[in-house]
Order: structure tokens, then sequence, then C-alpha cells
């Protein structure tokens, strides 16, 4: 692998997408090519205008069919984990990594599921996309800088704002009225890299802890569940809500919780590749709830 | 029977009328969703400016309020003698859903085979047998719809009462069933005769909206595509197996069946399911469909094989929505492509 991360030290940082797409392709084709990976994990063209689909290329003849473009919101970091996980068992089958294209809040994802000792950094070709914020993961191949990703992130803070400003009561109506349209199609834990439980608790039956009915409270109870078992670990890549067919804000919740650890542990996830995942390695920060 | 005109300027007023006597659902605007990507739903309608007739494909179809999400059965509570159980009370006023698009209303006579077969689904023919549908003509197709290739089109007839086609600032009204007619008859202020030129212009647009449906499927070939072609393994490796595809289709109608509550009261419900979930048909010894391709498998399968089997129709009524809202981009009509390609050459050889 001694040739990874020669592209962007050739040239200036590309930072359009548009401009990152042909250094994409022939990165691909000069990984398959060369053997260095057994396949390249990016985002294919269909045919509807606009709409992108994850695809798992394995011949350089390929790469052509690689595209990168802002519908290429799905974190792709996902399909590596869980039961049907692509770097899932048989490691010695496999003769070389895989590549996977990595948008800034799929290079922290990675950060986490590193940490979390879910991925094993040699198993995987990182061909990322870098902002302006802390990423504890260097890319073997830059792709390009964006000012900021084009999903995820704190795309809330005048909603977060509005819904501060509400009493209790009148946030919780706001809330409740969303809470009510969630169809428990799953979409956002499927979707979601973190969310990699081999047994969600939504699906344990034996006891039920939540009831699979459609209700506000029980999609409140679901919801709520999913974005305090991601406290400390979301990265907000947004997928979740791009995801979300009735359009749900997901992403308030997940970045209030993130704020709170930030403020009280100090921690940002996938900003820091050596730090030990929030919940086993911080520490209250002093001080906090003295204003 | 007659065809009617209606003024757009009439609607709010007929809205108006109809809910002295009636429960009105129709698409609207919901508030409810994100601030940021405002979609219509169909919903109950309050007051007649709440109705959004120009609002595209509602995000989700019409089924809920003929299979709702979550539906109680029966009550049950235990006493000294003896086990009660009582039966949900249902509405007993009659409904009018306003402003339906022609592709849910089709989706409505495929369903009825299904809970009409053997048994009858005694609460499902119930709302619709207390439902009058009023089917607006789309006027703005969108490039993920595929109606014509099963049989419907932008001013399709088939489960409404009444179909409005825009025509200018009138609606044509054509009078379907005989509900249609009560209905029309029921309010004879807004309901107006209609020309015979009005008829014209209405095969004319009829003919115009059917020309922007594009996207083109051929499911005949499904028919005969063998269980275990090895092309099913490719297809769709990119599928999360999250429920978008089957609860916003109007025609995917898996229920699962739970209890809750305690031994000493509760309620048994029904509930949606996806074929898509890893746990759905889930049994103790195992998961019949562990692998995700057999789960994708059996959506088309059941769709394009067996419900045609059984009832001569396809379980699908090219709406589009499970091709436009697909977080992983899959492509139910690029899939259909595929497999018949597949079972082309096969035969080709």
């Amino acid at each position: 692998m001694s040739d990874r991360g020669n592209h962007q030290d050739a040239m200036r940082a590309a930072q359009t997408l548009a401009e990152m797409q042909p250094l994409l392709r022939e990165t691909a084709h000069h990984l398959l090519s060369e053997g260095q990976v057994h396949g390249v994990l990016g985002f294919c063209e269909t045919v509807t205008p606009g709409v992108v689909t994850p695809c798992l290329l394995r011949q350089p003849s390929e790469c052509q069919k690689l595209v990168l473009n802002t519908a290429c919101y799905h974190n792709l970091a996902g399909y590596l984990v869980g039961p049907d996980g692509l770097l899932k068992g048989a490691r010695a089958e496999r003769n070389a990594p895989l590549a996977i294209v990595a948008r800034p809040g799929v290079l922290r994802t990675l950060v986490v599921l590193l940490q979390e000792q879910q991925i094993v950094r040699e198993d995987i070709v990182v061909l990322g996309i870098t902002d302006n914020t802390p990423i504890g993961l260097k890319p073997d191949v830059l792709l390009g800088e964006l000012d900021r990703d084009f999903v995820g992130g704190s795309q809330h803070e005048e909603l977060i704002a509005r819904l501060q400003a509400m009493s209790t009561a009148e946030r919780a109506a706001w809330w409740n009225a969303r809470f009510a349209q969630c169809v428990r199609c799953y979409a956002c834990r499927q979707v979601c890299p973190l969310c990699y439980c081999e047994q969600c608790v939504v699906d344990e039956n034996l006891p039920q802890w939540i009831d699979k009915s459609d209700s506000v409270a029980s999609n409140r109870t679901f919801l709520l569940v999913r974005a305090m078992h991601l406290m400390g670990r979301c990265v907000n890549c947004g997928a979740c809500e791009a995801a979300c067919p009735m359009h749900l804000p997901l992403g308030v919740l997940t970045t209030l919780l993130g704020k709170e650890v930030q403020t009280t542990l100090a921690f940002v996830p996938g900003s820091d590749g050596t730090q030990a995942p929030a919940a086993l390695g911080c520490r209250i920060v002093a001080g906090r709830g003295e204003e | 029977m007659a065809n009617k005109m209606l003024r757009l300027a009439d609607v709010p007023a007929l809205v108006e009328a109809m809910l002295a006597e009636a429960i009105v659902v129709g698409p609207s605007l919901s508030e409810q969703l994100s601030d940021e990507a405002p979609a219509a739903l169909y919903n109950e309608i309050h007051a007649p400016h709440d109705l959004w007739l120009d609002s595209g494909r509602p995000a989700k179809s019409l089924k809920e309020f003929f299979f709702p999400p979550r539906e109680v059965l029966f009550t049950y509570r235990l006493s000294e003698t003896g086990v009660e159980v009582t039966e949900p009370e249902l509405e007993t006023r009659p409904r009018i859903v306003f402003g339906a698009r022609p592709c849910d209303a089709a989706a409505l006579p495929v369903m009825d085979q299904v809970f009409g077969w053997g048994e009858q689904d005694n609460t499902y023919f119930y709302r619709r047998e207390h439902t009058t549908i009023v089917t607006v003509a789309c006027d703005a197709p969108e490039n993920t719809c595929f109606c014509t290739s099963l049989g419907g089109s932008p001013t399709g007839t088939a489960g409404a009462d009444v179909l409005l086609t825009r025509l200018g600032d009138v609606y044509h009204v054509s009078v379907l069933s005989d509900k249609g007619a009560q209905l029309v008859a029921a309010y004879p202020d807004y309901f107006r005769e209609a020309s015979p030129a009005l008829d014209l212009a209405q095969e004319d647009t009829a003919r115009a909206l059917e020309e922007q449906i594009v996207r083109k499927i051929d499911p005949a070939p499904i028919r005969d595509i063998a269980f275990d072609d090895p092309l099913w393994q490719e297809l769709t490796q990119q599928c999360v197996d999250c429920g978008v595809c089957t609860f916003l289709c109007p025609t995917c109608h898996c229920f699962d069946i739970q209890d809750e509550g305690n031994e000493a009261e509760g309620q048994r419900v029904r509930l949606w399911d996806s074929c898509a979930f890893r746990d759905f048909t889930r049994m103790t010894v195992a998961q019949p469909r562990p692998e995700h391709y057999r789960r994708y498998r059996q959506r088309i399968m059941h769709k394009f094989q067996y419900y045609p089997t059984n009832f001569d129709a396809a379980l699908c009524v090219g709406c589009g929505r499970c091709v436009a809202s697909c977080p992983a981009g899959v492509d139910i009509t690029e899939i259909i492509s595929r497999l018949g390609a597949s079972l082309a050459a096969r035969e080709g050889e």
C-alpha cells in the first residue's frame, strides 16, 4: 500500500464534488487494476436523474459508473458492519482491503467504528473528502476538501433556537406532532452505521420493551431510545434524516444530545481517533453547571 | 351515468357542505412534517382551506384509511366470571375521500381481493362501504410514476366513484359508480350539467396526460421468472432492509398481530409489517429468509408472480413512491427490466 495518498500530493485539493469525481474514478480504477483493493464501495447513477445508489464495484472497467454529487448522502460505512456487513468474518478469504468513498460525516463514522472495534483499519482504503472540522482519520486518498459536508452537521441551529424558546408544554406538543408522523419503517435505524446491534431493543418481544404499534408513545420511545443510544457516538452524518420518508427532523435530537456530550465531557465523536469512546474514556468537565 | 361539471371556485363551498354530513379526507399540507420539506399527506380535513389539491403525490398512500397501521381487533378483560371480549366501535358517519390520486384509488380493488379472499375482513370492508372516493386527475405526473404500465393512467378510473379532471377553471366530473351518482345527486348546487364539448376536452386532456408518463415496465415476464434464478442474489445488495417501500406502497398489505397488555386486560392489535424486515415471519426454529436477497425476492415475487397467479393482476399500481423514497436508490422498475432481460436472454439461448 506504499502509494496510498500519492494523488493528493500531486495536485491542489478539489473543492467541489464535480471536481472530485474524475479523481475518484481514476483512483478507483488504479486501486482495482493494481489489486490493492478487492472492491470499491461508492455511488453509481440510476435511471432516475438525480437519484444515486450505493454500489460495490469489483472491475476496473466499471469505475466510470462512479458518481459524486450531493445526492450521495447515504452513509456507506453502514455496509461494512451489522449482520450482513461486507467486512463481516472471513477476512482470510479476501486478499485485499475494500475501498470506501467517504464524505466528512462518513470519515467521522469510520473513526467511531474503529474506536468501537467494529472494523479494522487495514481492511479499508479510505477515499475521503474532508471539511473544516477536526476528523480523527487521515484518508488514504484525499479526494478533496469541502467547506462543509453537504448533509448532516449542525443544520438545525435556527430550529433548535426556536424550540428552546418554547415552553416545555409547547415543545412537547411540537415533538409529539412529529412523533405521530413516524411510520416505524426503521429507515433511520437501517441507514445508521452506528445502529449495528444484531438485536435491536425495539425488535425484542420477550419481554416487549417497546410496543410495535405505530402510536405517539411508542414512536417517541423508539426514537428517543435510538437517539440516547447514539449519544456520544453520533457524528451527525445526516443519513437518518435524509432517509426518513416523513421528513422528521431527527438530527435535532442527535445534535442536542451531541451538544450535551461536548459540554459535559469535552468530547466530539469522530474528531479524534486516539480517544477512547465517550462512555469509556471521558471525565466530566470541572465547573460544569456552576454558571 | 351523465358526467357533470364543477367550478374550481365552488370547491370550498362543496367541501363545507360535505363536512356537515360526512368525514372528509383529502391531501393536505401537513405542518407536522419538517418545516424544510413540506409534503402533502392524506388527512382528515376540518375546513375547506385544509385541502390541497395541487400537491402532487402525497407522501403516503390512501391505504391507511382502510387498513390502518394499527388496528385494535378486540379488547379483553379477565373478570371473576370469565373473559370479556369487546369489539371496537367503528365510525358510523359516512366518509368522503376528496382529491385522491387515481393510483391510490386503483390500489383499493387490488387490496379488496386479498381482504375478501375466503373470509371477508369485516372492518376493512366496513370502511370500504362507508367511503365514497373522489379522485382528481394528476396534472403533473412525476418522473417516478409508471401507472400506465399497470393499467392505470393520470385519469385512471379504477377504484374511484367520481373522477375530477381539471380543465382550466372547471373540473370535468366523471361519475363512475352508483355511489358516485349518489354523491353527485346529493350536491346539485355544485355538480352542474356538463356539455358534450367538456367530455371531449376531458378525453383530449386524458390522452395528453397519459403521454407524460414516460417510465414504462413490462411486468409480464416476471410471471415466469424462476425462484432460484441466480440474478436474485445480485439485484439489490444496496437495500438496507427498512420498511419505506412497503409502508409507502398503496398495495403492500402484510400485517402482524400482537397482544398489547397483560394477563388481566389488553388489546389484540393488527400492525403493518414488511417483508423487508429481518424478523418478518421469523419462527421459533428459524428465519425463513435469512439473507437479504430472499426478502427482496419475496416482495417482487408477491407483486408480480404470486398475486397475479391468484388474482390475474399485479400487486402494484405504479405509483412510484418506492422508487422516489428508497434511501438506497433501489428502483423496482429497473429490477423488473433486469429480470425481464435476463429471462429473455435465457429463452434466446
